[in-house]
């Protein structure tokens, strides 16, 4: 089986293709966007707590 | 026995949940990545072209796991949604809103691909097939519990509400599959082409169980990271939380 | 059973007290005309608008009568549904009743039964003359009409699941539609299904079997998930 072979899918190329390229963007998108806002939410702690540490410092002073 | 019990307490503390998830992510990963390359090598490359339906029952190597996942999903959705409604278990409720938005995407996958592959097989995008249609309910369902969940501002009362919802779903879901397949029975006689058989081939089955194995790993995954997520919103006052940044910021 | 006892001894037993609750939200309703009305209207608006926008052919309007009819039929009581506990929760009602020893369930029953009595029973007159504008013919008729008297109180306590988890927010009415519909799938194919098996001559036994299994289910379940769902909206 040649690779133009295997790339048309027996004439079904369209149909399968698209089906497992939506799969992997899918699995893709599920994994990348969680992360993303993982690495947000972290920032927005550390901003606080740094808020915090500074307010803390001006009032013992 | 006991250690299990042990395990299961200490997940139910938030910090610890966000610890041991920590350290098991790239494990789920790696396995789920491993499993499903190997799945599509095999389903795509390795497994015979089937003598009714050609090469395009290929779809199925990502049409069926999704469909099991998106049930699966639901399964473990009303479950936690139980467990949080009886003994009022804080990740309980983490793990059955998490689940709602993995659960409609699978259900969405399933929908597409199912159609994408009845286009050739049918000649239609949409057939009224039973197992189509209950997915569409069940998509229905899904959209139901995220909207509803998301429309309270106390989250105590959104996550009440939709375990409640969830449970009441769990109830009429085998209803509402019966009925559709009753209806389908009624309206479509034998039309829909029901080629795989009694008994599928050897090299066939493998690459869909091992696509169906590497994707309830992914769900794992992306669960885990989406309860992190959860947690870290929940859990924001808390002072472990600071501590976490502030001791990551010191090893990097 | 013994709670409702224990709390109803000076008033009566358990049916005095639905009654009792019962005769209040039928006159609430009663008084509120446009409640009622509204829906009821609107069942008859949409199903005279198919026929304008399908055609007027009386085989295609037999195939599709029953299915509309029953369609409508949810529509309309939805209508109604994201009304059910609002007039009480917002005149602060529901909570005196959480406060007082009337058990909340018998409460939520009371109001369904008020609430099908006036707004489903209604439409269940109207649909023989419906149906006879849809040229269904006898038989049909009465199995429309059979079905929807024991399909529409399934209707009337899943949704009212659904206007309990609604009853604080603000834009419940279309998020209710949302959540309750896909529910109603079952009891739409079974009751629906009827009126058009009863045409090709096939017995419709089962279908109402169906349909009376799934009125005693939801009626025995409904209710406590219901009380149970407005505990949570009161945040009591």
């Amino acid at each position: 089986m040649s690779f133009n072979e295997f790339l048309a899918m027996g004439g079904y190329a369209q149909y399968v293709w698209s089906s497992w390229l939506l799969t992997l963007l899918v699995l893709l998108w599920n994994v990348i966007a969680p992360r993303y806002k993982h690495k947000k939410l972290l920032q927005q702690v550390e901003i606080q707590t740094k808020r915090e540490q500074l307010k803390n410092s001006t009032n013992k002073i | 026995m006991n250690v299990l019990l042990k395990f299961y307490h200490r997940l139910g503390s938030p910090r610890e949940f966000y610890e041991i998830s920590g350290s098991l992510i790239p494990w789920f990963g790696t396995i789920s990545l491993i499993l499903i390359l190997t799945g599509s090598y095999l389903g795509l490359v390795v497994a015979p072209a089937d003598y009714q339906q050609g090469e395009s029952y290929r779809i199925i190597y990502v049409h069926v796991p999704s469909a099991w996942l998106s049930m699966l999903i639901y399964t473990v959705l009303a479950v936690s949604a139980m467990i949080g409604l009886i003994w009022r278990m804080k990740m309980a409720y983490v793990v059955m809103i998490c689940s709602a938005a993995p659960g409609a995407w699978f259900t969405l996958v399933a929908l597409i691909t199912g159609s994408l592959w009845g286009k050739p097989m049918w000649g239609t995008w949409w057939q009224w097939d039973a197992r189509l249609t209950s997915e569409l309910l069940l998509l229905f369902l899904y959209i139901g519990i995220i909207a509803l969940y998301n429309s309270f501002y106390e989250r105590h009362l959104a996550e009440k509400s939709a375990a409640i919802l969830a449970v009441v779903g769990v109830i009429n879901l085998p209803i509402i599959h019966y009925s559709v397949e009753w209806w389908n029975t009624l309206h479509q006689g034998s039309t829909v082409i029901r080629s795989d058989g009694p008994s599928m081939d050897v090299r066939m089955l493998w690459p869909l169980l091992i696509m169906a194995v590497g994707f309830n790993f992914y769900y794992g995954l992306i669960l885990m990271l989406r309860a992190r997520n959860q947690v870290l919103i929940q859990e924001a006052r808390n002072s472990w939380v600071a501590e976490l940044v502030v001791n990551k910021g010191q090893a990097s | 059973m013994s709670r409702s006892n224990k709390n109803s001894h000076a008033d009566g037993s358990l049916l005095a007290t639905l009654g009792r609750l019962f005769l209040r939200d039928c006159k609430h309703h009663l008084r509120k005309q446009s409640d009622i009305l509204n829906p009821i209207c609107f069942f008859v608006i949409i199903c005279s608008l198919f026929p304008l926008g399908l055609s007027a052919d009386r085989e295609l309007l037999n195939t599709i009568g029953g299915g509309i009819i029953w369609v409508s039929v949810l529509l309309s009581l939805m209508m109604g549904l994201n009304q059910l506990f609002r007039d009480d929760y917002e005149a602060g009602v529901l909570e005196q009743f959480l406060f007082t020893h009337t058990s909340l369930t018998q409460v939520v029953l009371a109001k369904i039964a008020a609430y099908w009595c006036l707004s489903a029973l209604p439409m269940i007159i109207l649909s023989p003359i419906v149906g006879t504008a849809y040229h269904l013919t006898g038989d049909q008729i009465w199995v429309l009409v059979i079905g929807l008297a024991l399909g529409s109180p399934t209707l009337a306590l899943l949704g009212s699941i659904g206007s309990a988890l609604t009853l604080n927010l603000k834009n419940g009415g279309v998020l209710l539609a949302i959540l309750i519909l896909p529910l109603f799938a079952p009891v739409l194919i079974f009751g629906a299904g009827m009126v058009n098996a009863i045409h090709i001559g096939l017995p419709v036994n089962a279908q109402l079997s169906v349909l009376g299994a799934l009125m005693f289910g939801s009626l025995s379940l409904a209710p406590f998930a219901t009380s149970f769902a407005l505990k949570n909206s009161l945040d009591y």
